[in-house]
């Protein structure tokens, strides 16, 4: 027998329920030129995660997929399918339609570039 | 809840815009949240086999240290990196730096040599083998 058979499956919208909500760490900084974002979702891929911009709401969602193994039944801890879900609300100046997400590793990263506006005014107060 | 606006109050550089909104939602979710899965470490088990879990997002696979001792597993992950250098402000700082070791104890010995450790999407995946010496041995019964 081999436990490392994966199976993974997706829980029917109509059991969205079964859920674990859980709302995940987040570390933010920002640099010269753009803010930055990094959520921790371990077990979620690009493909079930989610990035929305609603005026300057960030929200974020990731949902991972049900782990079995053939052969092994649950033992300990809480196995069921996990929804990362937290929203952020942004500072003035970014450029929102140039947003960039990914992920790697369970972390998903968004680049927020500040706007021309924000950069220039910026640029203007060190001349000053 | 009241840990986490302590930490705010003592961590001031972590302060920003960032943080109404989102304290709020924290707060909120907290009282949800509380006590409902979310566990670090998952187990799978049957009488000879385990699989463990470990959620571990960020970290460098090649970093992660696994030990077996009879039927203990030992899983030391290092911690996520830091913010980049080129940082000038940091809004949030809410990431482990901290080295994160889990213990698991299996109900039966493991055999090292048969272990393997997968890291995938931020989870580290180790497949186990009961030792083959410690399986419960068949007697055959003979009638006379």
């Amino acid at each position: 027998m081999s436990t490392t058979l994966q199976n993974e499956s997706r829980p029917a919208q109509e059991e969205a329920v079964r859920f674990v909500a859980i709302t995940p760490h987040a570390d933010a900084w920002e640099t010269e030129d753009a803010y930055f974002l990094a959520v921790e979702m371990p077990g979620v891929d690009d493909a079930h995660s989610d990035v929305t911009l609603e005026k300057n709401i960030l929200g974020i969602t990731g949902e991972t997929a049900v782990s079995t193994f053939e052969g092994l039944r649950p033992a300990a801890g809480d196995y069921r399918p996990r929804q990362y879900r937290r929203s952020f609300r942004l500072p003035d100046g970014i450029d929102g339609a140039a947003l960039d997400a990914s992920m790697k590793n369970g972390v998903l990263t968004v680049r927020m570039p500040k706007s021309e506006q924000a950069l220039r005014r910026k640029i203007a107060v060190r001349q000053a | 809840m009241v840990s986490h606006r302590l930490r705010r109050f003592l961590e001031p550089q972590v302060r920003g815009p960032w943080e109404l909104f989102d304290e709020l939602q924290r707060d909120v979710s907290s009282l949800f949240n509380a006590g409902m899965g979310g566990d670090r470490v998952r187990i799978w088990s049957s009488d000879d086999s385990a699989v463990i879990e470990v959620d571990a997002p960020g970290i460098d696979p090649d970093a992660c240290d696994i030990s077996i001792k009879d039927a203990l597993v030992s899983v030391t992950t290092a911690a996520a990196p830091d913010s980049p250098e080129a940082a000038t402000r940091v809004h949030l700082r809410e990431r482990s730096r901290s080295d994160l070791r889990q213990q698991v104890q299996l109900p039966f010995p493991l055999d090292a040599s048969r272990t393997e450790a997968v890291y995938d999407r931020g989870i580290l995946r180790i497949s186990l083998h009961r030792r083959e010496d410690s399986k419960p041995a068949r007697i055959a019964v003979k009638a006379n």
